[in-house]
């Protein structure tokens, strides 16, 4: 018995009657209307299952939709806000409902644009600013050098007309031409100075200097100036600061003679004090504590900031009464800033102000002393190492090769670098030992001979200035190393074992 | 050898260090020292003559340097550091005036090693 759908089966019924189909052609008929009927009816099902499902579907793309719309109208607003209040006058309305999208797409390229030409403006402007601030630093430091020549002269007239007995009124006249070239000089170089440092080529020396030597220096050079005003300068330097350190004692001298001759012109009547205090001490440095102290006027508390920075001073007022130009604080700053110290200042106004800051210097240590002790030298064996010095100065030869005979080495002396040449191409040398300022042929270039030559003996170069440039100029030559002259005999010993 | 000026506070010269690289050899320390008197006496000289030229003033201080720095006061060091770097600076005016007080600065002590250490008496 087939189970007929039940609507075939209903049909059936209303057409054929209650009893059981039969025939060989009906069945396989009722049987295929059969299978269209649940075919329909599954198709109907899954229709149905799909369109609940697209409804669905629908109605969240359509929240979806109202979202966005409303999230871009939002944003449409917020842009047109913005808009207008970047340009008040621009053509698109806040209020306008109106999808103005195109205008606000259209009002941002032209935004654009000006930004970008804007841009291109700016980069030319600052170029041409960058041009311009080079041509004044190299017009104020070729003025500067041209401005000194005339007025060295002018001094030096200064100075023999001083020497020729003048007339009472002659002194007078004479000594407001001297002050007067030599405040003009110390302008002068300071101007200098301040470009050497704007260009960031203000390059600091290192050498051994007594500490005690150059405030007592400072101290002289202002004694005069400070006693014109009734002034007294007082050297305050505690017994534990060691005397002799390393650095740049000229910029030291400057640094300290800005300050001292500043509290001079501050200052009537009054003292003035130098100060070095000892705050550490280690084995291969010191650190400082540096001050200058005077009973002057004194600074402002709201002006105490500003003293630093180039051409200011405190007041037009001191300008006018005492002078100068407003370089001096700020060179001074730039040197400890080179030299990794700050200064500062505390003032009271009618009291008096101290300039202070911390240095920390190399201290030149009693070690290179006890290395230079024959005791120490005594052992050293070159076993007959053959070495070539090339210097010029007699007091040198003698020098090195009293250290050298002693540690059994073969020396040979050229006095410069074409003696030099002609020695190494007949002789083989262990190492070279090379002055770099001599006649005729200097170190440098004899050197630059020796390696076109294609020798590759060692050669270590003596200089008695080992700056930055010279180093680099130095290797650039193809020498291998350097000793600073005066030659400390372990420094010579350890090189000369190094490249042998 | 007599030398009372190398153990005073502020000493003019010291033959300590090249008594040291000479292990004492006291021939050696007046070959030394007869050298540098020259040297310094054809320094001075040629200092004057150059007297208002950067370049040749820090070229004769250069090659005076090293001997100074062995036999000096390490203040007439100090000086010459300046006069150096006035010298490079084309500083003249103020360099003129340190060269002027380095010479007889070491005019004294060349006087004083003449006198104390190579004077036969």
């Amino acid at each position: 018995m087939i189970n007929y759908h039940k609507l075939l089966q209903k049909q059936i019924t209303r057409f054929i009657g209650s009893e059981v189909p039969t025939g060989e052609k009906l069945l396989p008929l009722l049987k295929a209307i059969n299978d269209s009927y649940e075919a329909f009816e599954n198709d109907r099902a899954l229709s149905k299952r799909a369109f609940a499902l697209a409804e669905k579907e629908y109605l969240e793309t359509n929240q979806r939709l109202k979202d966005e719309i409303s999230i871009k109208k939002q944003s449409l607003k917020k842009l047109k806000m913005t808009i207008n209040s970047i340009e008040p006058d621009s053509t698109i309305d806040v209020n306008s409902n109106e999808d103005n999208i195109l205008d606000i797409v259209n009002y941002l390229n032209l935004q654009i644009s000006r930004r970008k030409e804007a841009e291109l403006a700016l980069r030319s402007a600052k170029e041409e600013a960058e041009k311009a601030n080079k041509a004044k630093t190299d017009f104020l430091s070729v003025m500067s050098h041209e401005i000194r020549t005339p007025l060295n002269a002018i001094i030096g007239m200064g100075h023999l007309l001083f020497k020729n007995n003048p007339k009472a009124d002659q002194v007078q006249n004479l000594t407001i031409l001297k002050t007067s070239a030599d405040n003009l000089l110390l302008l002068i170089n300071d101007i200098l100075d301040f470009n050497k440092i704007e260009a960031g080529k203000l390059e600091l020396e290192y050498a051994p200097f007594s500490l005690i030597q150059l405030m007592r220096d400072v101290k002289d050079g202002n004694q005069l100036s400070a006693a014109d005003r009734q002034n007294e300068i007082e050297v305050c330097i505690e017994s534990d600061v060691p005397e002799f350190v390393i650095g740049d004692s000229l910029r030291l001298r400057q640094i300290f003679t800005n300050l001292v001759s500043n509290a001079i012109k501050f200052t009537q009547n009054g003292k003035i004090q130098i100060i070095l205090r000892q705050e550490q001490l280690t084995e291969t440095e010191v650190t400082l504590y540096c001050a200058v102290t005077d009973t002057g006027i004194g600074i402002e508390p709201q002006k105490l900031q500003l003293i630093f920075d180039y051409f200011v001073q405190a007041s037009n007022t001191i300008s006018r009464n005492y002078g100068g130009t407003g370089l001096g604080l700020a060179i001074t700053k730039n040197l400890l800033s080179l030299m990794n110290s700050d200064i500062q200042v505390i003032s009271t106004p009618q009291v008096g102000s101290t300039f202070y800051f911390n240095l920390t210097l190399p201290v030149v240590s009693e070690k290179e002393t006890e290395t230079n002790s024959p005791a120490v030298m005594n052992d050293a064996d070159l076993h007959q190492a053959r070495i070539l010095l090339v210097e010029d100065t007699l007091f040198n030869v003698l020098y090195a090769t009293q250290l050298l005979d002693d540690w059994n080495t073969i020396v040979d002396v050229a006095e410069n670098g074409v003696e030099a040449l002609k020695l190494i191409k007949e002789n083989t040398y262990d190492i070279i030992l090379m002055d770099l300022l001599m006649p005729e042929m200097d170190g440098y270039e004899a050197a630059r001979e020796i390696r076109k030559a294609t020798i590759s003996t060692p050669i270590i170069a003596l200089s008695a200035s080992v700056s930055i440039n010279v180093k680099s100029k130095i290797l650039d030559a193809g020498m291998q190393d350097y000793i600073s002259k005066p030659m400390s005999p372990s420094e010579l010993l350890n090189k000369i074992k190094k490249y042998i | 050898m007599d030398n009372p000026t190398q153990h005073q506070p502020e000493y003019l010269y010291s033959t300590d260090r090249l008594l040291n690289i000479g292990k004492g050899n006291m021939q050696f320390v007046k070959r030394m020292l007869t050298v540098f008197v020259q040297q310094m006496n054809e320094t001075t000289s040629r200092l004057t003559t150059h007297l208002h030229n950067p370049d040749q003033v820090y070229s004769i201080l250069h090659q005076a340097k090293p001997s100074i720095s062995e036999i000096c006061n390490p203040g007439l060091l100090q000086r010459i550091h300046t006069i150096e770097k006035l010298a490079k600076l084309h500083y003249t005016a103020e360099m003129i005036e340190q060269v002027q007080l380095f010479i007889p600065k070491i005019q004294e002590v060349t006087q004083a090693i003449s006198q104390h250490e190579l004077s036969e008496s």
